[in-house]
């Protein structure tokens, strides 16, 4: 595994960390209210198979989609500085 | 065919550690298989697996970061390609999300695990693992103290190779 680890790209690494820390960031938001993945799915009109895919951490998710999580739970999950110097942080 | 098996330690992690069954008749564990078997022409996700297991080894193995596989009396498991870039798909179990003992996998192209002969043996085999390792537990043989595996890690199970 080591000799794997050494050919992953620190892109890949940031790609999937962010991708692990949205999704773990809208389980909170979920916990926080109450929501159960049923509720959820409803409330975005989606499958609870497709909730329980943003869920897991390894989908590739849309801004569009991201964007409309954010508005349906009331919870701002991406935030640019102004000055734009540094990265998206979930 | 009874086949003698031990888990092996593969690595340490602050919340789960990974083992993966290595038979010993064999030269490689499981996991090593399934690397040694798509890491030239799935470069890219089994790096991400990899990285994804790094991830779960610092963050933790709660069900959510896996799709349920096997049967609900069982605790199989997969981590599928990260990003969906692919349909290569890891089989394991989930073992109080402490431990997670790593099998064998592979491109998962038919609708159910079950079309799929390869794919079905990786998953039977590590439900045999699991109805073992069940009765050890239940019979203090073998229990999970923190993220170890602790207690007799050798026994064998009905298996082809």
């Amino acid at each position: 595994m080591d000799e794997i680890r050494e050919t992953i790209s620190p892109e890949m690494k940031m790609q999937m960390e962010l991708s692990v820390a949205i999704a773990n960031r809208i389980y909170e938001i979920l916990e926080e209210k109450g929501m159960s993945q049923k509720d959820f799915a409803r409330l975005m009109g989606k499958t609870e198979t497709e909730i329980s895919r943003w869920l897991s951490g390894t989908h590739n998710m849309t801004l569009a989609t991201l964007c409309k999580i954010s508005i349906a739970l009331g919870e701002n999950l991406l935030e640019v500085p102004i000055n734009h110097k540094e990265l998206v942080v979930a | 065919m009874e086949r003698n098996l031990f888990l092996e330690l593969l690595e340490d992690g602050n919340k789960v550690s990974l083992y993966s069954p290595h038979f010993e008749d064999e030269e490689y564990s499981e996991f090593e298989k399934f690397l040694l078997a798509y890491k030239d022409n799935y470069p890219d996700d089994v790096r991400q697996l990899v990285y994804r297991l790094d991830i779960i080894k610092r963050d933790g193995a709660e069900d959510r970061h896996f799709r349920y596989e096997g049967t609900r009396r069982d605790r199989v498991m997969a981590l599928p390609s990260h990003l969906e870039t692919t349909s290569l798909r890891l089989y394991l179990l989930n073992i109080a999300a402490k431990v997670l003992i790593l099998g064998n996998g592979g491109l998962k192209t038919t609708a159910t695990y079950e079309e799929d002969s390869h794919l079905h043996k990786c998953v039977q085999t590590l439900q045999k693992i699991d109805i073992q390792l069940k009765q050890f537990e239940k019979q203090k043989v073998i229990t999970v103290t923190g993220t170890k595996l602790l207690g007799t890690l050798t026994f064998s199970i009905d298996d082809e190779p």
